[in-house]
């Protein structure tokens, strides 16, 4: 039976439900893209400002970034820390675990082999780059 | 890593090898990562060292390849190897490693299952594989 509580209660979850699809579509969206690859940039500009290479990246888990990568190459004298790199490597501090399974990798420009294939270690599901945020779709193993 | 590397007694490629084999044992062992170690030489001496860490650190980059280059290059203080090459146990090295060998400007890679019978793995290229 219809009682004036269960048809309010029943209003509020579909708007709780309606308000949940609305924020998963935004997520999708080049709108919900555009603020991480935004993050990537400001990492990018983080790397220039203290003297590194121009390169940046975040990984991204659930909507959350969890993974900081400015390019460290010059300032911590490290061959391999590319952007990328270093954005998986404080992921999987953040995460405590070196799978990064439903993690996306957010980077400035598109990665060379070392940082593609160590995105393919991590189990990391996307990337994507640039300002024109191209899907590069899941990252492969080498070439 | 120690503050000062531990040289082999004689400086030999098998020896360099054996110090990369050790590495890969000794990581499995403690359950820090998988069995690869390898070590960066530069004119006869041991200039970094490193191992499979990705359980220990948490982090899908740890190969040994990897770690060994960036213990050589915080040790020298660059992150420029030119004129070093990198002994490492196992097959070829994966893309990753081996473009970070390509990074790091080193010579060669030299790679092994076993301390007498180093394969000669030539000069790191890009995306080679």
């Amino acid at each position: 039976m219809l009682t004036r509580r269960s048809m309010l209660a029943g209003a509020m979850a579909s708007a709780a439900a309606g308000l949940w699809a609305l924020r998963q579509a935004f997520a999708r969206s080049v709108g919900g893209h555009k603020a991480f690859i935004e993050q990537a940039f400001a990492m990018r500009r983080r790397a220039v400002s203290e003297g590194d290479q121009a390169y940046g990246a975040v990984v991204v888990k659930n909507g959350r970034v969890v993974g900081l990568g400015p390019s460290r190459v010059v300032t911590n004298t490290d061959a391999t820390a590319h952007a990328e790199m270093e954005a998986l490597r404080d992921a999987g501090r953040t995460l405590g675990t070196h799978d990064l399974s439903g993690c996306i990798l957010y980077t400035t420009s598109p990665p060379c082999r070392m940082c593609e294939t160590a995105a393919h270690w991590g189990n990391i599901e996307r990337v994507y780059t640039g300002a024109d945020i191209a899907d590069r779709g899941k990252p492969g193993y080498g070439c | 890593m120690a503050d000062s590397i531990k040289q082999p007694a004689a400086a030999s490629p098998a020896a360099f090898m054996q110090r990369a084999l050790d590495l890969a044992a000794a990581t499995e062992r403690a359950g820090r990562g998988n069995a690869y170690g390898a070590v960066i030489v530069r004119s006869g001496k041991i200039i970094g060292e490193g191992a499979n860490t990705i359980y220990a650190d948490n982090d899908p980059t740890a190969h040994g390849e990897v770690e060994a280059i960036k213990d050589a290059c915080r040790r020298i203080g660059s992150n420029d190897l030119s004129g070093a090459v990198i002994y490492t146990n196992g097959g070829a090295p994966c893309p990753m490693c081996a473009t970070a060998c390509h990074w790091a400007n080193l010579d060669r890679i030299y790679h092994a299952l076993r301390a007498d019978d180093i394969t000669d793995g030539g000069v790191p290229a890009y995306g080679k594989c």
